[in-house]
């Protein structure tokens, strides 16, 4: 599937391929990081590959080892690929656009937790810039940052401390790459603290920010 | 504005893209069901898109 995605990408075609489940896509890796990722690169940059390849991970009933697997951070690391994991019904309507509309390939992430969620959603063409983080909630006592379903669970923990007199900034990063460090390193700045909910180890070796505590990362399967 | 679940979202993003861009294709495992998908928690997010974008 993979493949004829490349091939229709070359040809002009915008394919959007979807794996009901991250790990039956991982026997396409080779083409996904040594010709989809790559091939801007190789040709002197003429052409990308416009593919978005959708992949639904989280556990559910009964689910195995080989079922239930969150790769996003391996996908981060392959230089080429875009990752974008939405966390709203808004933003899967318009980071799927954008994913589309993109020029280069794009691994679109849900977690299947979400897909009942409600919210409300713009009509028509309402694209989600990739790379740009959300702020959800704005406090000055500590930094959180989410993604995916693990900003539904932030958002709870955030209300509760606020009910408690902690007051948090929450960014929703809704892609992993392009990570907006920008956003992060704002905030961390102005609150001194930073608390992790499922982030690429990257930000912990090379963000420039002010910390008054040591960095605490919370990461699980979910 | 509307409100609607995050998978019905994912249907309205992919309408919509194909309708924007003929040259936009979707394949792949539960795309052709006319159920949607066949895990009973995505039921709903590909509903129709077969027959709506053949």
């Amino acid at each position: 599937m993979t493949g004829i995605g490349i091939g229709a990408s070359l040809y002009g075609l915008r394919p959007v391929i979807t794996h009901q489940r991250l790990d039956f896509a991982l026997l396409s890796m080779d083409q996904l990081v040594n010709n989809a990722a790559k091939w801007r690169f190789m040709f002197g940059g003429q052409r990308g590959v416009p593919l978005t390849v959708r992949m639904i991970l989280g556990r559910g009933w009964g689910q195995g080892p080989t079922h239930s697997q969150n790769l996003q951070a391996w996908f981060a690391h392959v230089p080429g690929l875009k990752v974008v994991m939405p966390a709203t019904a808004e933003d899967a309507k318009g980071l799927l656009l954008s994913s589309i509309f993109d020029p280069d390939p794009v691994i679109f992430l849900e977690h299947r937790w979400l897909h009942n969620l409600r919210g409300e959603v713009p009509e028509g063409d309402c694209r989600i810039p990739l790379g740009k983080a959300e702020l959800l909630r704005k406090g000055e006592d500590i930094t959180v940052v989410a993604m995916s379903y693990m900003t539904i669970e932030a958002l709870h923990a955030v209300d509760h401390l606020t009910e408690k007199g902690i007051n948090c900034d929450l960014l929703d990063l809704r892609c992993v790459r392009p990570l907006d460090r920008q956003a992060i390193e704002a905030s961390v700045n102005r609150t001194g603290r930073l608390l992790v909910a499922l982030i690429p180890a990257t930000l912990l070796d090379r963000s420039r920010v002010k910390l008054w505590l040591v960095l605490q990362r919370i990461a699980g399967s979910l | 504005m509307a409100i609607m679940t995050f998978a019905n979202a994912i249907n309205e993003a992919l309408t919509e893209a194909m309708t924007l861009d003929p040259d936009v294709i979707c394949y792949g495992l539960g795309v052709p069901d006319p159920k949607g998908e066949t895990s009973l928690v995505m039921i709903g997010y590909l509903i129709c898109l077969h027959q709506k974008m053949p």
